[in-house]
């Protein structure tokens, strides 16, 4: 056996990216002992969201476009959005009036 | 006390037992076991008061003791991967005795043979890409048309209307960004694709969590230099979309081993 790559160079992942791997992946060739594969799978379950969630979560936070406050506003449905463009739209022209009278002064 | 093997993956035969430099679950010693000659497996001999299959179900709940073995399984299996060729087993993977684990090296030897032979110099590298949506927020006009649309608006509006587009640009945003970072995340995938044989998609458990996607890739063990040149550039392409690019490996194929049409031993 040669040695042909500098070990772990790139291996720094957490113990949950690991568990992940390992627990369910593989050559799966079952022994005569078995354990029991529902609490495998539980847990299996329960490693994925870590894996997914966990080394983010501290710098993103958690559910962050749902949770965020800026844009977890209520959903606004099409005649809402006609709505909200025509009074920027009216705003707008108001504005620009306003700027025009200034400059006329 | 009574003994188990425990297996921790098959390597092919012939491997030399006296240059294995790496301790196994609980520090144990690692030994190999072959049957006529064929695919050996990597095993460590445990006493069955400590990991028969009871106490293992018993400790399932208890994340510290399984990653404390996980982390022990995946140092054997990665002792290999440095060296040649491994077919990794899951963790727990147990026999009772040597005669039980020969008769299954046996049963399967030609699926061995055959697995070790089609990932032979093949590993697998792991890319997970999280979003920073501060940032791809900040940062949307490059990979938002209507986004674009609406910057190049608020450049030249007047103060009053700029307020009333940067919140109309919000509400495009809180629509867009989440499919938008699934979108960049997969172009960034596919920049990588070029240097594997072959790319599996993990699922990911909610569609609200900060990584966006998971992915395994198999490569060629020659390709690795490339490959890693290369995602360093595909990461600084991303940054300012908010895009982390974690990547690891070099890892045995686990996720590229074909299934067992045959079943189970």
């Amino acid at each position: 056996m040669t040695e042909r790559h500098e070990p772990g160079v790139y291996r720094g992942q957490g113990l949950v990216d690991v568990l992940d791997r390992i627990l369910d992946k593989g050559l799966v060739i079952a022994g005569d002992i078995r354990i029991n594969l529902a609490n495998v799978e539980l847990l299996t379950v329960r490693v994925r969201l870590l894996v997914c969630s966990i080394d983010k979560a501290e710098q993103i936070g958690m559910n962050w476009w749902r949770t965020d406050p800026h844009f977890a506003r209520p959903e606004i449905d099409a005649a809402g959005l006609h709505a909200l463009n025509e009074r920027l739209d009216r705003l707008s022209r108001r504005l620009e009036s306003i700027e025009l009278r200034q400059l006329q002064q | 006390m009574s003994e188990l093997l425990y297996v921790y993956g098959f390597v092919p035969p012939a491997a030399d037992e006296a240059a294995i430099g790496v301790t196994g679950i609980g520090g144990a010693g690692i030994e190999l076991v072959d049957s006529d000659e064929g695919p050996q497996a990597v095993v460590s001999r445990l006493d069955s008061t400590e990991y028969g299959a009871e106490v293992i179900d018993a400790r399932l709940n208890d994340l510290a003791w399984v990653g404390t073995q996980a982390a022990a399984h995946e140092r054997v299996v990665a002792w290999f991967v440095d060296r040649g060729d491994i077919l990794p087993a899951p963790l727990f993977t147990l026999y009772s005795s040597e005669d039980a684990l020969r008769r299954v090296l046996d049963a399967k030897r030609s699926r061995l043979e055959g697995e070790l032979s089609r990932l032979h110099a093949l590993r697998e590298w792991d890319l997970k890409v999280a979003c920073d949506r501060a940032t791809l927020a900040r940062n949307a006009g490059r990979y938002v048309a209507a986004i674009d649309e609406i910057d190049r608006e608020i450049e030249s509006a007047a103060a009053g209307k700029r307020f009333l587009l940067a919140r109309k640009r919000d509400d495009v945003l809180r629509k867009e960004l989440a499919a938008t970072a699934h979108r960049l995340a997969s172009q960034a995938l596919d920049e990588l694709k070029p240097f594997a044989r072959e790319v599996v998609r993990l699922p990911l458990p909610a569609e609200d969590m900060p990584v966006v996607l998971s992915a395994a890739l198999l490569v060629d063990a020659q390709q690795e230099p490339s490959l890693i040149a290369h995602v360093e550039a595909v990461r600084a392409k991303w940054l300012d979309a908010g895009l982390t690019i974690d990547f690891s490996g070099p890892w045995a194929p686990y996720r590229f081993i074909a299934p067992d049409t045959l079943g189970q031993t």
